[in-house]
């Protein structure tokens, strides 16, 4: 970029010579400027707004004298106007028309409008036109209109005017433009055909517009472009074959369009004629497929090579290592494969490697860096490269930033890194490093701004870091999932991430680790070691702090009572210790937390009512605990946001509050083994996040990914154990999608509402081992989501609804032990439940899997069989029928003999059957129309 | 003594560990590779993360307690596309209910490598090709409904080897040739085999199996 702006430079003062090497200074002699010209130049001054520089020199007669304008020496005509850089603010007067041999005028980098470009239009001597920073009231004008009667314009500046009309003519009389800059306007349209007709054009630069479709095959006309800035753009497409035809070009940037196909393929037999000439190179952002060429050592003169982000593949040539100009090579999300080539440590000006996120193997050798003794940056990540470096190589370089996360640089610590003293970024997770950290590590962090040696087998103490000036920038230090042990230590007190989770660190958490050792922390993770004692009060210091997790330890004691001031926290972790004794008032203090976890500790008491200030919060975990008594309304009432409500194995009380509905976020609601009581509410019906199946909520995942540039450090996800199919699992990600609801384990009496059936997002429904009873809703099948279905352990009767058969997700069900009868209906996705224990318990079951029902021949339905379409009687038992004919040939025959020889009973029977008739004929006319519209309804809804 | 035996019973619940967690990764993978080839237009495989460590807690798929995959549950969930070989992966699994979508190409032969699988339900699609003899090797199998279907060609012999097998249902294909009479073959329905190109049932000894097809 900076040979860019030099070029640029020189045509300026080249155009300065031409035109002002006979003028300036003459003018000044002849005393008096041309009077038109002065008043012009007045008016102009007379549109500038007085609280800006508005022109203080320009007084008196002699315009030419005045700031920033210059005469013919000759003629006496304003020929240059320079108002560059000058605070000017207010309007660009079209009086300036009028000064009409000008052939310099610059009045970029000011603060001024303009209403159109139509004053240039008289300026026919114009060579040199800046408007940068301009804003045009009229953003839709034809400006090229006004700027193609300027035959003699070799630069033409409008950059950051607004404009939205990227211009057309007719004819395009623009033969001596060379300069075009037209960066960050409004530009929405295809690339304009006019273009390819500037002839002459040297420069171009169109960044940040809004460009679309593909290049003309036109653009190569333009054969004596050497600066093509097309960056941030949305061009897309192929690049034309003619493409290949721009041989001068010596910078090309494309970054950030969706350009695709080929291109360095585009330059086969002309590459001769361009690669002499090209010195920078961006294709950054876009999909440019295709494999590097062999020979792509020929650019002799390529500076900066990005390709970074586009679909390369293929080999790192090995004539690489001939570019030996290069200062930047970023080759980094593409999908080169195969080594790097030795020849890469030839590239003695080389500043930045990066080949990050390719499928790179093979080994990387002393012999790859020999040369590269300007090397600051050096980028590998996420590669499969393995380096093979000796204990006592002194490389050339001296890194700021190091970038080798999930190479292998293991088993020993990397012994080169001794030398270097001015790293800022350290970059090591996951390259298999089992060894301690060596005592020389704090020497070489005095600058350390990130630190990630996360995911190795790291032993021994945690590292000493020793920075200098230590608050002079943050840092992030990430070293979980190692195994460091001892106690944690002293850490940069400009620390603002520190992950030491995931590692066997012993002993208490420091009882100043706020006070003084980290104030400025905001993500503090050290989950799943050893840590025991107390959570030290110091922590309430840490004011900043937005992220806690000191779950899997095994600390015990009380929480602090401290939380008040901790108003920045979103995310409390301290599930899995040994804390105990009641839950303190201030917790529920914290207006924005989102997630608090205490799950598996032995915390005791009432369930704070303060809890329901928790606005914000969206995951509530308090299971496995000891909280007692009834479960706080106030919860329902308020927290409007609460997603996941996680109670179980408590020893709550009571019925479950009617508030508890309110919750219209709530997704997850575990309740199970407590001892409440009382019926399930029929307002669960109320809970709308479980009935319109949403996309997902979001990921729950907190981070510091802003801080760390790392995917393996500083990250938190939500966790929640949810007992489901039988078995226990962890969600974690996929929590987001999941609706559930468990009530199993406690003593929930009366029937199942079928309100509860309304809640069609629900995957998971556990309610055994309570005393329930009545039906199985026929309704059923509105859970069309469905995965798990546990009711199991109570007193449900009657049969099991056909409707059943409908859940085609079910793939774990469980109605063992209750008073079911009837046969276990039939379909296809329930037959693969086939095992016999989901049913057993239940007396009066019958059918597959289970024994045939009687009166069955034992057969299969067949795939043609539909879910519900058959139902026998449940009853058909063959004693049954023998007794019952018995009794009614007994029955019948002592009720005809009385009423043959009794004559007072013979009339009343006859009087009671013809009353009888009478009601029996209006009812059964009305029963007849009900059934008809429900035999409807049924048809339909099978239908559906 | 006491140590050592410890050393080796640690040492080898790694090694299970360890080789169990493999598997599942594997089996995570085989189902991501099956849902990129998938078309899903009311997102029932959303929930598929492929960076979990398992595929466990993704809807319509259900573990064992070793982690393995033992269900796939994806009927009518209007998915389309077609099955790939990776399915083979799924070591475990005895349920693989795909029935009423739009999934069309070839049953993979692969799926005979399932050798746990006690149901097969696909009924209600767009498969096409021959019935993959190498589903006779699903010595566990049940439940075989390809129904409704495009399938072409005849009914593997092999199959009567499935001692099982207790549901069969072909009909509403494009099968031809006769119907085998062998095994379990002798107690399905007619209806099983309707709406085909078929000849009526083998008969035994007299004539060879794929005389017409």
């Amino acid at each position: 970029m900076g040979k860019s702006a030099a070029l640029v430079e020189m045509l300026v003062i080249l155009i300065l010579f031409q035109s002002l090497s006979f003028s300036c200074i003459g003018a000044n002699s002849n005393g008096s400027c041309i009077k038109y010209e002065r008043e012009a130049l007045l008016k102009f001054k007379a549109g500038l707004l007085s609280n800006s520089n508005s022109l203080e020199s320009w007084v008196g007669d002699d315009c030419c004298v005045w700031e920033g304008v210059s005469c013919h020496n000759i003629t006496g005509h304003v020929i240059k106007l320079d108002l560059s850089f000058q605070f000017l603010r207010g309007k660009v007067s079209p009086y300036l028309g009028n000064v009409s041999n000008l052939q310099y005028l610059h009045l970029g980098g000011n603060e001024l409008t303009t209403d159109n470009l139509h004053f240039v239009s008289s300026l026919s001597s114009l060579k040199y036109l800046n408007m940068k920073d301009v804003s045009f009231v009229d953003k839709y004008e034809n400006w090229l209109q006004s700027a193609n009667m300027l035959p003699s314009l070799v630069e033409l500046y409008l950059s950051y005017c607004g404009l939205y009309n990227s211009g057309h003519v007719s004819h395009l009389n623009l033969t001596s433009l060379e300069v075009l800059n037209l960066r960050y306007n409004n530009f929405y349209s295809t690339f304009p055909s006019w273009f390819s007709n500037i002839s002459n054009i040297q420069y171009l630069d169109l960044r940040g517009n809004y460009f679309r479709g593909s290049l003309p095959n036109e653009i190569g006309n333009l054969n004596s472009l050497a600066f093509l800035y097309l960056s941030a753009n949305s061009l897309e497409g192929r690049l034309p074959k003619t493409f290949g035809k721009l041989c001068n070009l010596r910078e090309l940037a494309m970054e950030s369009n969706n350009f695709s196909g080929e291109f360095f393929g585009l330059f086969g037999n002309s590459r001769s004629c361009i690669q002499n000439s090209l010195e920078y190179l961006d294709l950054f952002n876009n999909s440019f497929s295709g494999i590097l060429p062999n020979d792509l050592g020929q650019f002799k003169s390529l500076e900066v090579l990005n390709l970074c982000k586009n679909a390369f593949w293929g080999p790192i040539p090995v004539s690489i290592g001939q570019l030996s100009n290069l200062a930047l090579l970023d080759l980094s999300y593409n999908t080169f494969r195969g080594p790097i080539p030795v020849s890469v440590g030839q590239l003695y000006n080389l500043t930045t490697l990066d080949v990050r996120n390719n499928s790179l193997d093979g080994i990387v050798s002393e012999l790859h860096f020999s040369k590269l003794r300007r090397l600051m940056s050096l980028r590998m990540s996420r590669n499969s490269i393995v380096f093979d470096i000796g204990p006592n190589w002194v490389p050339p370089f001296q890194l700021v930033a190091i970038w080798l996360s999930s190479c292998k640089l293991g088993p020993q610590f990397p012994q080169w890194l001794k030398t270097q003293q001015y790293i800022k970024t350290l970059m090591m997770s996951d390259v298999s490093i089992s060894d301690s950290v060596p005592d020389w590590f704090g020497n070489i962090s005095s600058y350390f701004r990130v630190l990630d040696l996360s995911h190795n087998q790291i032993f021994g103490a945690l590292p000493k870091l020793r920075k200098l000036n230590e608050g002079n920038g943050y840092s992030t230090i990430l070293l979980n999932s190692n195994k460091f042990e001892g106690p944690i230590t002293d850490f940069p007190s400009d620390a603002v991430v520190l992950d030491i989770s995931n590692n066997l660190l012993q002993g208490q958490i420091p009882e100043m680790i706020g006070r003084r050792i980290m104030p400025l922390l905001e993500f503090l993770l050290i989950c799943n070691n050893h840590l025991n004692g107390t959570i030290p009060v110091s922590l309430c210091r840490m004011e900043s702090l937005s992220l806690l997790d000191l779950s899997k330890n095994q600390l015990s004691g009380g929480l602090p009572n401290c939380w008040r001031n901790l108003q920045a926290l979103k995310l409390i972790d301290l599930s899995n210790n040994m804390l105990s004794g009641h839950v303190p008032i201030s917790l529920g203090s914290i207006k924005q937390l989102q997630s608090l976890h205490l799950k598996n500790n032995r915390l005791q008491g009432k369930i704070p009512m303060s809890f329901k200030n928790l606005k914000d919060l969206k995951f509530l975990d308090l299971s496995m605990n000891a909280f007692a008594g009834l479960f706080p309304p106030g919860i329902g009432e308020s927290l409007s946001s609460l997603t996941v409500l996680s109670v179980h194995s408590n020893k709550l009380e009571g019925e479950i509050p009617l508030q508890l509905c309110c919750l219209s976020s709530l997704r997850i609601l575990n309740l199970a083994n407590n001892m409440m009581g009382g019926t399930i509410p029929t307002c669960f019906g109320n809970f709308t996040a479980m009935v319109v199946y949403e996309k997902a909520i979001g990921y729950w995942g907190h981070g510091a990914t802003t801080y760390t540039e790392s995917e393996n450090g500083g990250i938190y996800d939500d966790k929640l154990l949810v007992d489901i199919k039988g078995t226990e699992l962890e969600y974690t990600r996929t929590l987001q999608f999941l609706c559930s609801i468990d009530l199993s384990g406690n003593s929930f009496v009366g029937s199942i509402p079928k309100e509860l059936f309304n809640l069609s997002s629900v995957q998971n429904l556990n309610l055994s081992r309570n005393k329930l009873d009545g039906h199985i809703p026929w309704n059923i099948d509105n859970l069309k989501s469905l995965e798990s279905l546990d009711l199991s352990k109570n007193n449900l009767s009657g049969s099991i609804p056909l409707s059943i058969s409908n859940l085609n997700f079910l793939s774990h069900l469980n109605l063992s032990f209750n008073n079911l009868y009837g046969r276990i209906p039939s379909g296809n996705q329930l037959q693969t439940l086939d095992d016999r224990s989901i049913y057993i318990g239940n007396s009066g079951l019958c059918g597959p899997p289970l024994e045939g029902c009687p009166g069955d021949g034992g057969k299969l339905p067949t795939g043609h069989e539909q879910a519900g379409n058959t139902r026998k009687d449940n009853i058909e038992m063959p004693w049954f029928y023998s007794g019952l004919g018995m009794g009614f040939l007994t029955g019948y025959v002592g009720v005809c003999s009385i009423l043959y020889f009794k004559k007072s009973w013979r009339y009343a029977f006859f009087q009671l059957v013809d009353r009888i008739y009478n009601k029996l004929w209006v009812a059964i006319a009305i029963k007849a129309n009900q059934l008809r519209s429900m035999f409807q309804r049924i048809k339909f809804e099978q239908n559906a | 003594m006491a140590s050592l035996s410890l050393l080796s019973f640690t040492l080898s619940f790694f090694i299970f560990f360890f080789s169990s967690s493999l598997c599942t990764n594997s089996e995570g993978n085989a189902l991501h590779a099956l849902r990129s080839r998938l078309s899903d237009p009311t997102n029932v495989l959303q929930s598929w993360d492929p960076t979990l460590v398992n595929p466990c807690t993704w809807f319509h798929v259900t573990c064992d307690s070793n982690s393995h995959v033992i269900r796939l549950d994806l009927g009518n969930s209007n998915i389309s596309g077609s099955l790939g070989p990776e399915l083979a992966q799924l070591q475990h699994l005895q349920y693989l209910e795909l029935y009423r979508n739009n999934i069309g190409g070839k049953i993979p032969k692969e799926l005979g490598k399932l050798k746990n699988l006690v149901s097969m339900d696909m009924y209600d699609n767009k498969f096409e090709g021959e019935i993959p003899k190498s589903l006779a090797k699903l010595k566990s199998l049940k439940f075989l409904r390809l129904n409704n279907n495009k399938l072409t060609g005849s009914i593997p012999r092999e199959l009567t080897a499935l001692k099982d097998l207790k549901v069969f249902d072909v009909s509403n294909n494009d099968l031809c040739g006769t119907i085998p009479v062998d095994g379990p073959f002798s107690t399905f329905p007619m209806e099983s085999f309707e709406h085909n190109r078929l000849n009526g049932p083998e008969l035994k000894g007299l004539v060879p199996y794929d005389f017409g097809c």
